[in-house]
């Protein structure tokens, strides 16, 4: 759970930026344009993805009971993690570093 | 596994909150906000910089901001601030951990979210708009 609150933390920081990022025409613009746009999206997009899909997992372990059940779900929000983290970073690859 | 199976309420025993404290109402609000987040930030992920838009950007803050807030509340309770000392159980029951400066925390955070809801709602529907 510990890594839970962590990355929430980190969620309500780099969500912050980016929507500042997105939204203020002044501040947001010199932030839109630099380098620690990207950087700042990828930690956001790790932190939201273990954020919200240990929350999914923890609703449906209360909801299924059952060790099997349990196990079942955390390897599925793993997998689905990992699918959604590497559709995420290609976005952002053909986004910010796009091949010529 | 029988006593789990036995308490067992499952999805409608979230809504079971008369007859508990205040906590429990929030409980049942953080865990709705959050599905409503998931399902938000998938879309989000999955078309980029798609969201809602009007009314629809309004809902979406007042679900984060709560989620925010609770969750913060909620770190400061799990980590043992806030909830006072433990005390003797004396009759009349007084939950110790849900009053004094726990119930001021979410006093506070109820109070900063109508306040943040309002900012938002302000930034989401009049800006826009010119």
């Amino acid at each position: 759970m510990f890594i839970h609150y962590i990355s929430g933390l980190i969620i309500l920081i780099t969500g912050f930026i980016h929507l500042i990022a997105n939204n203020l025409p002044s501040i947001g613009t010199i932030v839109h344009e630099s380098i620690f746009y990207p950087v700042n999206l990828i930690i956001l997009l790790s932190a939201l993805l273990y954020h919200m899909l240990n929350g999914v997992r923890a609703i449906l372990i209360e909801v299924i009971p059952g060790k099997c059940a349990a196990k079942a779900i955390t390897w599925i929000m793993f997998l689905v993690g990992i699918t959604l983290y590497i559709y995420g970073l290609q976005v952002f690859l053909n986004l910010f570093w796009p091949v010529e | 596994m029988a006593i789990y199976e036995e308490n067992r309420e499952g999805v409608s025993g979230w809504f079971r909150i008369t007859r508990y404290s205040v906590e429990r109402a929030l409980y049942v609000i953080q865990r709705l906000s959050g599905i409503g987040i998931v399902i938000f930030a998938f879309i989000h992920l999955l078309y980029t910089s798609w969201h809602p838009g009007g009314w629809g950007d309004v809902i979406l803050g007042v679900l984060v901001t709560y989620h925010t807030l609770n969750g913060l509340r909620l770190v400061l309770t799990e980590h043992g601030f806030l909830i006072g000392k433990p005390t003797r159980a004396v009759y009349p029951y007084r939950k110790g951990t849900l009053y004094g400066s726990q119930r001021y925390l979410t006093m506070a955070i109820l109070a900063l979210f109508v306040i943040f809801v309002l900012i938002w709602s302000y930034v989401a529907l009049v800006i826009p708009a010119g």
